[in-house]
């Protein structure tokens, strides 16, 4: 279940930048993920970092700053099968859609944590 | 949080085709729960798992999306409403990862008016896709059987 929340580094910088509200997982420390629930940041003090999930920080940007992101499974034109994943993000200036042009993903989850720091970089930078 | 999960129904279904993942969530008695024993095992709880009595293990939206990814190689994509909030903007549509011109949904998108909602629609979506395809893997499992 560990790759449907956002890695501890993400989560440090998702509260920074002002996601708040309850989550299902909480990092005891920079590794270990612990499933909780309904857990806020005002509960818990010292060491500890909510862990969002992804679709709620995709919620997050898509609600907060307009941001949508599109991950898409690019297929081999003649085989037709995907070789992998690509990301785009739409903010209303349109400026990033493209950002990954032609960086192809492995995994599903690797391009969508590439999404999320992406657009942690983009609020971060307003 | 429950917003997140996938429905009582559509749980019960995805059990029925095999979704066997480990959740963090369960519906007992109709009712959506977060069981205590998830608590400190980051690896949720599995259909298979009998202590708790429960009618069924609550998937993640995002699970689901995983599993039809993984298991069957039918990937959702929703697409940008361009902040249009009007009802029926979230779109997204179905697409096979082996077959690119296979089409699901007669070229028409699967809508919800929140994105919530498209997420939904398209789980439901997904679940027929894959129990019309169930009684053809029987058949040819029972084929090569005899």
């Amino acid at each position: 279940m560990k790759n449907l929340f956002c890695y501890f580094k993400q989560s440090l910088e998702l509260k920074e930048i002002g996601l708040e509200g309850e989550c299902l997982g909480l990092y005891l420390s920079d590794s270990t993920l612990s499933i909780v629930q309904n857990i806020s940041h005002n509960q818990f003090y010292g060491q500890v970092c909510q862990a969002p999930l992804k679709a709620q920080v995709f919620e997050f940007f898509r609600e907060k700053y307009g941001c949508d992101v599109e991950i898409k499974a690019k297929r081999v034109i003649r085989v037709g099968k995907a070789e992998g994943y690509y990301c785009m993000i739409f903010t209303p200036n349109e400026e990033f859609f493209n950002w990954d042009l032609g960086r192809l993903h492995s995994t599903y989850e690797e391009a969508e944590n590439a999404c999320i720091d992406k657009i942690i970089e983009i609020v971060k930078t307003k | 949080m429950q917003k997140y999960f996938a429905n009582r129904k559509q749980s019960l279904e995805l059990k029925a085709i095999g979704f066997n993942e480990p959740c963090c969530a369960i519906f007992r008695d109709d009712n959506f729960k977060f069981p205590v024993k998830v608590h400190n095992d980051p690896n949720g709880l599995t259909n298979s798992f009998q202590e708790l009595s429960c009618d069924v293990t609550a998937p993640l939206k995002s699970q689901v999306f995983d599993f039809f990814r993984e298991e069957h190689r039918l990937n959702v994509e929703i697409l940008t409403n361009f902040g249009d909030v009007t009802n029926n903007t979230f779109r997204g549509t179905i697409k096979n990862m082996d077959k690119m011109f296979k089409d699901y949904t007669n070229h028409k998108y699967i809508t919800g008016a929140t994105y919530e909602e498209a997420e939904s629609n398209l789980i439901d979506k997904l679940i027929e896709i894959i129990k019309k395809q169930i009684p053809h893997k029987n058949e040819k499992i029972s084929r090569d059987f005899y």
